[in-house]
């Protein structure tokens, strides 16, 4: 240890007066925070891609030529998708690694714990894949966000349908957490969008087989214009299949949205509903197809040559936040969390998915990448392939206008 | 007619209930089988129309082998097997119950009309009930309804265990009538009895078993006499 | 009264003929071997799974394909009876009725899992019967494929009633069911009674299976809803009482309806619990139940 900083204080004078400026970088590389979960019970392949993701961000940015010359090191820690495995990896990756910084994490659950160390620390945490609105609503301002958010899906569904100029749009939800929480937020993003829109649901059994008897409410006393499934496979396919068979929807009159992005898995989506399926709209954070940017085009150029296939939207999402975090180091010219902290929130920069900047809030906008984009394609085509689809929303990736 | 010969049999593994019994039935006569309870006369009736089976010895009848036929195959052979506890359907009527006794000739349905009749100029208090539920019947009636199913295929022999039990003095009076006017129109019957003086009053040939083995046989009159006696000594037991 | 909720009371006597056309099987086998077949709703399954694999697998016509789908339950049930439960009634099990419990329950998982690992969680749809949707009052469309089920099941309800009144067969499997020992005496093989029960609960499930597969698809656990529907009918309707089962299927399909109707859509699936808990109040045996009389 001795013999290396020496060497770097001969080689190095303008890195060796830096160090000087806090004790965490006495070492010859800065170290970053990594959190993933890589085994059971976590969802360990995600975390395996997410990891991937934030290793790439850091080679990018040590090739740049690092913070100054000085290249980083990503420590990345297993967090099992267990939040106190995730409290202790970030408590062991702050103090006795001494990183700079986290970023990383997939469960919302976990994410929960982790953005508890970070604040306790002050060391800035960039939460790569936890959609849970909550973790910035809690408006930590060590706790930042490049990934996609549960109520973002909504406000995209409301986006589209105020732009289409749809006034009235009904929802069949599951009864879990998950259907509802969908509705509830289709409700919310009406009152934060200002949309001129009449909403309704109604919530069904998630084992239900009939929703004839909802779909001829909506279809002979509710009349909407769009109608939203957020009901999990099969019986999101039953909803589709029936509103088809009563000659409700997808219709003339009235759009279908599958809220669950189930039909994105064109092979099984197709094989069940067939014909019913023509003009489904999907919401999904994702697609292959979606036209990225510069620099997300090579991550995905690099992943299909490494992996010989499409990479998922988990890699980006894993590449973004660690880039964020590198960034925010950059702009401060620090390795100081609360001046990363400070950095990040006016920060702004080329993601792999867009231009990435942070929201000042409030709710769930808070330190919030707003803007990230997540889809709304249409099938317009029996049988067509997923990456086929047309994009819908955002207008800024749209390809076509929505089919009737 | 019917030859038992040295049956084994029981119904638990490794316990038997019958250590090895014989007997003969006569055609055209009654036999009785009498004993104290627990000697192993219904498991005995049991054994001889395929409800249980041997473990070891053999049932002949006439010129087949019973042993190891199954019970529902008795009907075909002309045995009509009355069983001690109650087998009417009680869901179905009482011409409906006695319709399924001819159910081996189920296809020829001008022997089933004519068996009905037959049967209900025998007992014209089920024509009078023919609509009634078989369940509906007193006792008494039940054991009739039975009777008359069985004499549908106008069996050559009666297998009947313990055809009064529970019923009225005069039910069963009326009960072993029947039985009398069977054997002088020519049927040969095997009946197991605790009622030990109508059987012996009914049987031409009487068996007598005990804790599962052949005790004494012979004639009616040949027991008659030690009637008194052979009561008294099953007591002490 | 307004169209909407006419247009709900045909769909729930349609959905009623479907559950009766399942209950009839679940009834038939407990009324002459005493066993609630727990792995009922796996026949529907296999049913679902039959008719996929001769209509687009093999190419067959629909309508072939039924038929061949009911005899391949039919004969997965009389498979069942011969392997798994013979043993109840020919052999001295101590408690049957526990064992039984425990057999078809573990069938049905045995059914479930084997499905999972052969065809895989994903959902297949068979080919229609009858495609497209046809108006039937109103805004009412109904798909083809639904009128047809109601149909058959009418046919198939009907054609049980007949077997089951008017036949030999039908009056032997009522004997056999209120007096085993009675049906043996008078010559009815009893066993053989209990395998034609189990062929022909296997010949009405076959075909509901069959028919609601290519409405709700068919998948590993598709059967799980609907039996839980049959066992509540069977009870509604008085343990192994088929005029019961018909009509308590019947009942059941309007209660769901005009439940939706006028107290809530979300809990369409509850309304059944309710009807059967206020009737066994009133009625302990069901509807059409008796009392045992057995002596």
């Amino acid at each position: 240890m001795t013999s290396t900083k020496t060497r770097l204080l001969a080689g190095l004078p303008l890195l060796a007066a830096l160090a000087t400026a806090g004790p965490a970088i006495a070492a010859d590389t800065i170290k970053v925070g990594g959190l993933a979960p890589l085994s059971s019970p976590g969802a360990y392949q995600q975390g395996k891609e997410l990891v991937l993701g934030l290793q790439w961000a850091v080679d990018d940015f040590n090739a740049a030529g690092g913070l100054d010359g000085k290249m980083v090191e990503l420590v990345v820690e297993d967090t099992q998708g267990k939040p106190p495995v995730g409290a202790t990896a970030a408590e062991k990756l702050i103090t006795s690694e001494g990183v700079v910084g986290l970023a990383g994490e997939y469960h919302s659950s976990v994410c929960s714990a982790e953005i508890e160390v970070a604040k306790q620390h002050g060391k800035p945490f960039v939460i790569a894949s936890c959609w849970s609105d909550n973790l910035t609503e809690a408006g930590y301002a060590e706790v930042f966000r490049t990934s996609v958010y549960s109520s973002k899906l909504a406000e995209n569904m409301v986006g589209l349908a105020a732009e289409a100029g749809i006034k009235k749009v009904a929802a069949i939800v599951e009864d879990s957490d998950y259907g509802v929480g969908i509705a509830k937020n289709i409700e919310g993003a009406i009152t934060k969008l200002g949309a001129d829109i009449d909403f309704s649901y109604e919530v069904v059994e998630k084992t239900g087989k009939d929703f004839v008897p909802v779909l001829l409410k909506y279809k002979t006393q509710v009349k909407p214009e769009m109608i939203i499934s957020a009901v999990t496979q099969p019986g999101g396919f039953l909803v589709l299949k029936q509103a088809h068979e009563i000659g409700f929807a997808p219709s003339s009159d009235t759009l279908f949205l599958d809220a669950t992005c189930t039909s994105q898995n064109d092979k099984v989506f197709w094989e069940a509903v067939k014909d019913a399926g023509k003009n489904v709209l999907l919401s999904c954070p994702f697609s292959p197809s979606v036209k990225l940017t510069p620099l997300g085009e090579t991550i995905k150029a690099r992943y299909t040559k490494e992996f010989d296939r499409e990479p998922n939207y988990v890699v980006l999402q894993g590449y973004d936040s660690m880039q964020a975090l590198l960034e925010g180091m950059k702009a401060a010219g620090s390795t100081d969390g609360p001046k990363i902290v400070e950095a990040l929130k006016t920060l702004t920069f080329d993601g792999s998915r867009g231009p990435v900047k942070f929201e000042t809030g409030p709710g769930v906008w808070t330190q919030q990448w707003k803007d990230v984009p997540t889809f709304i394609f249409q099938y317009t085509e029996v049988d067509q392939a997923a990456g086929d689809a047309s994009v819908l929303f955002p207008p800024a990736f749209a390809t076509a206008k929505i089919a009737k | 007619m019917l030859v038992v010969e040295n049956i084994v049999a029981g119904y638990v593994e490794d316990v038997d209930i019958l250590h090895s019994v014989s007997l003969e039935v006569r055609k055209g006569q009654i036999s009785s089988i009498i004993g104290p309870n627990g000697s192993g006369k219904s498991t005995l009736v049991r054994v001889i129309c395929g409800m249980l089976p041997a473990r070891q010895g053999e049932v002949r009848y006439d010129a087949t082998k019973l042993s190891g036929t199954p019970a529902h195959r008795m009907a075909e052979l002309g045995i009509a097997y009355l069983p001690q506890e109650r087998t009417v359907f009680p869901h179905l009527t009482v011409e409906q119950n006695i319709e399924l006794g001819g159910w081996t000739f189920r296809r020829d349905g001008a022997r089933i009309g004519k068996m009905l009749r037959k049967v209900y100029a025998q007992f014209p208090i089920l024509a009078e009930r023919k609509n009634t539920k078989g369940g509906d019947l007193s006792g008494g009636q039940q054991k009739i309804l039975e009777i008359a199913r069985a004499l549908m295929i106008e069996p050559n022999l009666l297998v009947f265990d313990e055809p009064t039990v529970g019923l009225a003095p005069i039910v069963a009076k009326e009960v072993y009538d029947t039985l009398e006017r069977l054997k002088a129109e020519g049927m040969t019957v095997l009946l197991v009895d605790q009622n030990v003086r109508e059987a012996v009053r009914i049987g031409d040939h009487v068996y007598v078993l005990e804790l599962g083995r052949n005790k004494a046989d012979g004639a009616r009159d040949a027991f008659e006499g030690d009637l008194h006696a052979l009561i008294k000594d099953w007591l002490q037991i | 009264m307004d169209v909407y909720v006419l247009s709900q009371i045909v769909n729930g006597l349609i959905f009623g003929l479907i559950y009766g056309l399942i209950a009839l099987g679940l009834t038939i086998i407990f009324g002459i071997m005493r066993v609630v077949n727990f792995a009922h709703g796996e026949f529907l399954m296999l049913g679902g799974y039959a008719l996929y694999l001769f209509t687009v697998t093999l190419g067959l016509h629909p309508l072939i394909g039924l038929p061949l789908s009911m005899a391949s339950v039919a004969a997965f049930g009389v498979l069942t009876e011969r392997v798994l439960l013979r043993p109840i009634y020919t052999t001295r099990i101590e408690r049957p009725e526990e064992y039984a419990i425990i057999l078809t329950f573990g069938l049905s998982l045995f059914l479930q899992n084997g499905a999972l690992a052969t065809a895989g969680a994903y959902e297949y749809t068979p080919n229609s019967f009858w495609s497209g949707s046809v108006p039937v009052i109103g805004d009412l469309w109904l798909s083809g494929d639904r009128l047809f089920a109601a149909a058959m099941a009418v046919v198939l309800i009907l054609a049980t009633l007949l077997v089951m009144y008017r036949t030999w067969l039908g009056r032997a499997l009522m004997a056999t069911a209120q007096s085993r020992v009675g049906a043996t005496v008078s010559g009815i093989n009893a066993i053989g009674m209990n395998m034609t029960a189990v062929a022909l609960a296997g010949l009405l499930a076959g075909a509901a299976g069959a028919l609601l597969s290519p409405i709700f698809l068919v998948y590993p656990d598709v059967g799980v809803v609907p039996v839980v529907k049959a066992f509540v009918i069977l009870v509604l309707g008085g343990m192994g009482s088929i005029p019961g089962a018909v009509i308590a299927a019947l009942i059941l399909g309007l209660v769901e309806s005009l439940g939706s109707v006028y107290i809530s859509l979300a809990y369409k699936d509850v309304y059944s619990f309710l009807v059967l808990i206020a009737v066994l109040l009133i009625r302990p045996y069901g509807l059409f139940g008796q009392k045992e009389r057995r002596a």
